[in-house]
């Protein structure tokens, strides 16, 4: 296996191009390494990020949104200033990955191109209605988040493609958003994750707009598209929060492992859909608004 | 306390304490010879089958590589503890996926790994059985065939050639089928429990090298030289004193590394090449190569009268050994002498089996069968309680063991702190005046372990020429603290400090016989050896002062490293210069020896299990746990726990605070956490992302009594903690859980899911009509 460190974005791309499938991109190493460790993937390029330093930036402007270099590690978005003011939600989520050791190296653009059921950054990203900037020597193109997420493991970054920042819109900045995850050890991966963002109309009880992402329950991440519907311009109740979470859990592909079986998951997909719900609507819920 | 003792009873440093922290100390994967080799295990894919052909022709073709060997180059000696059923390397058949058929040497470790993806095996898959209550059935598969042919311990085992059922043991006593008759209340219930990996932050690992004189030198981090040498040279025909064990700095046993394992197959590469050999378990193979936790199935009855006063208890217990014994022989032998827990009870009818299945063995894990056993007796106890609506802590004291109390198998029972644990528990959770609120609930639990007997231990002691004082034994460190207790020890008879102590680590050339760190007896045995043989020295010691001083030997006294006239200070000399005389000047250097062997042990009547004393001593706990419960979820969240621990006398009340916190936590993991997949006797979850391994945020600290009901053999009256300390946490959650939401757990671990469902059905139940 081959070790490279390339010192600019373009000659990393060019790596990448150069070597298509056998390439397989480093960044803080707190997935890949474990796989490589086990024989789970064996590139024949390892292709370390390690000194583009450029990608590890967070910057805010009120047009742009918010955007955060691929190379950003979870402890910096944690305890970003920028982040904590604009995306409170999104600090909170990194807090709850793992531990703070993995925290410390590991990278946000990492964490979306591993895909790990029951990662937590891509639910609270899909219910930011974030995209993800693509780079290749043959251009960049921009992704909506839940279209990143292809399969089990698997992601639309093709092999000579790098995934350099993550943005999230200006609109999602606002209003309420909760990131809500079960698990039994703090450090394990969430057996349910629910991010919800959402927005009232200005009688403070209909639904304007929401947005919700699950991960954990099924292969990939998703966007709770059914339970949306349900609540979209609606008055929020308790009734009609339940009947969506219900939706949600009906509706959803859940899988079984060693921290779970589907059959749980199915249950408290609709738990922690109704706490992440009501947490966003009215702050009920000791930990649900975040 | 220990107001007559100047270092026993003192929390002082650990005397290795510095190495540890700043990793200066050397483990046994720190190891390094020069023209070292590296070795790797290719195992068993099958849980059960005929091996029919190995193929490794095109492993030796690989550069690098330097040799494979096979069960056809193991000598074939079987080796065990008190039963020998297993080889180093597989012979015709595997028993378990995991299992090793061969092993490589080769230049290096990525080499070695190579080479594993060059042999291959052709099996013969045999039916395979993987349920203990099945294998115990007339027609299951047979996994050892030469049961008969086994060599074992008279008074430990009696096994039953032609089935699974390695050991099958009794107690007996009274009559219980009379004692269910006058009882008001009987209770009835099965108790089932898991697999659990010990995961010692270091893994197992060795390096042997196979001398030019025929000897074998193993450097190991094993928990027990002696026995290790005992193991390896059964296995290769050889006498013991042909290996040499020396020990490395352990990384954590827990009982995992008690057995013979990877230095097995080592020593065959070493003798085949010539070279130096280094082996290393990565993760996966700690999980699916070395042992685990006896899983169980514990069917018990228990009968009180309407008073709560126990009259019977009738127990079924099954061991689920696994493929070999590892000592499960031993661990059922230990539960049954106390299935019951330490409570008085007039009529009791025990069956304990231990049987084979196709899994990894099961071997000694940190509290060894006894978290099994009161995960049932306590579950019996809460029963009970709530049947006779009486208060858990009470009739756990109405029916405690008590100084003097005749236990099951006819003991007159001695050194019980047992209602202090339970007193002092109840005192630090505010039992009597606890609080009620939704969701929350508390658990008080009680037990009890003993430490095996026909264990030895010996200790020798020396003065050095400057004065300072050489403590040679066999005795293991894995981060316990035994090395300070036993320097305290001796410090504390010689009448020096503890700085004046050098510990010398187990080399089996030169330190004596120990049995080992195993079953909490170091502090005991080891102990009780250091202190004859410092006691020793010190005669030795007053006898040469008093030819220097010109005075005799009974009017001396030895403080703070100088002997003097007692009364006369000034007239005095230093312990260097009586070492400096004896050593150098008189060719008579000083050298105390000491040693412990249990004398009265009775081996109990095997048509009984009657015994007047069958154990060295008995190690008496309580342990209380708060939880919150979600109810929607059901998360268990533990608010605090109290471990109460009679530990005889504390010799280093600090270590035992750090033994008793540990294992808490080991405890609660295997409450609430941990737990081994199999799917067809293959471990799903072999890695520590799956399986679940308490981390330093998941549990409150633990606050640890020290009770102290001093042994008449004990050193200072110390007994053994380290074991006791992991015991009731499961059952004291499944109590805290039951008082939180009313639901009752009896098969572990205690998920999520299983409390949610418990907490439906019984919602369920509550809305039926009528």
């Amino acid at each position: 296996m081959q070790y490279v460190e390339p010192g600019s974005l373009t000659e990393a791309l060019q790596t990448l191009s150069q070597n298509g499938e056998e390439g397989k991109v480093l960044a803080g190493g707190q997935s890949l390494l474990l796989m490589l460790h086990l024989g789970l993937v064996r590139p024949a390029v390892l292709v370390s990020l390690q000194r583009l330093s450029d990608l590890t930036a967070i910057a805010y402007d009120p047009k742009g949104g918010l955007r955060l270099g691929a190379m950003t590690t979870q402890r910096a978005i944690e305890t970003s200033p920028l982040v904590r003011q604009h995306c409170p939600m999104l600090a909170r989520t990194s807090s709850l990955i793992a531990s703070v050791h993995v925290r410390m190296l590991g990278t946000l653009g990492g964490n979306l191109c591993h895909n790990l059921p029951g990662a937590d950054p891509p639910p609270a990203l899909i219910a930011l209605d974030a995209t993800v900037l693509l780079a290749s020597t043959r251009g960049v193109r921009e992704l909506a988040i839940a279209e990143l997420f292809s399969g089990f493991m698997e992601t639309a970054v093709r092999p000579d493609e790098l995934l350099t920042e993550i943005r999230i819109p200006p609109a999602s900045l606002g209003g309420r958003a909760v990131y809500l995850k079960h698990c039994v050890r703090s450090v394990d991966p969430a057996l349910v994750g629910v991010a919800v963002r959402l927005k009232l109309a200005g009688d403070g009880v209909t639904c304007a707009d929401l947005r919700i992402g699950v991960g954990g329950v099924s292969p990939t991440p998703y966007r709770a598209g059914s339970a949306e519907k349900i609540l979209r311009g609606q008055r929020l109740s308790r009734d009609s929060i339940s009947a969506a979470s219900a939706v949600a859990a009906a509706e959803c592909d859940p899988i079984t492992d060693a921290h779970g079986s589907a059959r749980y998951r199915r249950k408290m997909l609709e738990v922690f859909m109704r706490r992440a719900l009501t947490g966003g609507w009215n702050g009920d819920g000791a930990a649900a608004l975040c | 306390m220990s107001a007559e003792f100047t270092v026993v009873g003192k929390s002082l440093k650990r005397v290795d304490g510095v190495a540890r922290a700043t990793g200066r100390i050397t483990y046994g994967v720190d190891m390094k010879l020069p023209g070292m080799l590296h070795a790797k295990i290719v195992r068993s894919e099958q849980p059960h089958a005929r091996v029919v052909r190995i193929d490794y022709a095109p492993a030796l073709r690989l550069p690098g590589v330097k040799a494979v060997v096979t069960g056809a180059d193991d000598p074939g000696g079987l080796f065990g503890s008190r039963m020998s059923d297993q080889p180093m390397m597989a012979h015709e058949k595997v028993r378990y996926i995991g299992e090793p058929i061969a092993a490589v040497a080769a230049v290096d470790e990525e080499t070695a790994e190579e080479a594993l993806g060059l042999i291959s095996v052709e099996y013969e898959p045999l039916p395979a059985v993987f349920d203990p209550c099945e294998a115990m059935q007339p027609g299951a598969p047979i996994i050892h065939e030469r049961m008969h042919e086994y060599k074992y311990w008279e008074g430990w085992c009696n096994p039953r050639p032609g089935t699974n059922i390695i050991n099958a043991l009794v107690l007996r006593k009274g009559d219980v089928e009379r004692g269910f008759a006058e009882a008001a209340v009987v209770v009835e219930n099965t108790y089932r429990t898991h697999a659990i990996q010990h995961v010692s932050m270091e893994p197992h690992a060795c390096v042997v090298q196979a001398e030019t004189d025929g000897r074998v030198t193993v450097w190991s981090c094993t928990q027990a030289p002696y026995l290790l040498r005992g193991s390896l040279a059964a296995a290769l025909r050889i006498p013991a004193s042909k290996v040499r064990v020396i020990a490395t700095a352990v990384g954590g046993g827990y009982g995992g590394k008690v057995r013979l394992k990877l230095e097995g197959p080592a020593a065959l590469l070493s003798m085949k090449t010539g070279r130096p050999v280094k082996m290393v378990y990565t993760r996966t193979e700690e999980f699916i190569g070395a042992v685990t936790r006896h899983p169980s199935v514990i069917r018990m009855t228990t009968g009180a009268r309407r008073d709560g006063t126990l009259l019977a208890c009738r127990a079924e217990v099954i061991l689920d050994t696994g493929a070999y014994c590892e000592a499960g022989e031993v661990v059922l032998w230990e539960v049954v002498q106390a299935t019951p827990g330490p409570y008085v009870v007039p009529n009791v009818w025990v069956d304990g089996y231990c049987v084979y299945t196709n899994r990894v063995s099961a071997g000694p894990c940190r509290g060894f069968g006894w978290p099994q056993v009161t995960w049932a007796s306590e579950g019996q106890m809460d029963a009970l309680a709530r049947e006779l609506k009486m208060d858990p802590l009470e009739i756990r004291l109405k029916n405690a063991f008590e100084e003097g109390s005749i236990s099951a198998s006819g003991e007159v029972l001695h050194s019980v702190g047992f209602k202090e644990c339970l007193q002092r528990v109840a005192e630090a959770v505010d039992w009597h005046k606890r609080e009620r609120r939704p969701g929350r609930g508390i658990g008080l639990i009680g037990f009890t372990k003993m430490s095996m007997p026909q264990t030895a231990s010996a200790a020798f002691v020396k003065l050095n020429e400057d004065g300072r004082i050489g403590l040679m034994t066999s005795a293991v460190d894995l981060g316990q603290g035994i090395s300070t207790a036993l320097a305290q020890i001796a410090a504390e008879e010689i009448g020096v400090t503890l700085e004046a102590v050098e510990v010398a680590a187990a080399d089996t050339d030169t330190t004596p016989f120990d049995s080992g760190a195993i079953s909490s007896r170091q502090t005991f045995h080891v102990g009780n050896a250091v202190k004859r043989a410092a006691g020793d020295l010190k005669q030795q010691v007053l006898a040469a002062a008093a030819t220097m001083l010109e005075a005799r030997p009974e009017d001396l006294e030895i403080r703070q490293g100088r002997v003097s006239v007692r009364g006369v200070p000034d007239k005095s000399v230093t312990l260097a210069q009586v070492g400096t005389a004896t050593q150098i000047r008189l060719g008579q250097p000083i050298l105390g020896r000491g040693a412990h062997l249990e004398e009265d042990i009775v081996m109990p009547d095997m048509a009984t299990g009657q015994s007047p004393k069958p154990a060295p001593y008995w190690k008496y706990a309580a342990q209380a746990v708060e939880v919150e419960v979600d109810s929607e979820t059901g998360k268990v969240v533990v608010q605090k726990m109290v471990s109460a621990h009679d530990c005889g006398r504390a010799i280093n009340p600090l270590s035992i605070e750090g033994q008793v916190q540990g294992g808490a936590v080991m405890g609660l993991g295997f409450a609430l956490m941990e737990e081994m997949i199999f799917d067809e006797g293959r471990v799903v979850n072999p890695n520590l992302m799956d399986y679940r391994v308490p981390t330093s945020t998941d549990f409150p600290d633990v606050e640890a009594v020290i009770v102290e009901a001093p042994h008449r053999d004990g050193p200072f009256g110390a007994k053994g903690v380290g074991e006791t300390s992991t015991i009731g946490a499961a059952a004291a959650v499944r109590s805290a859980i039951a008082d939180a939401v009313g639901v009752t757990i009896n098969e572990l671990p205690i998920t999520c899911e299983k409390v949610l469902d418990a907490i439906e059905a019984r919602t369920k139940e509550q809305k039926l009509p009528g």
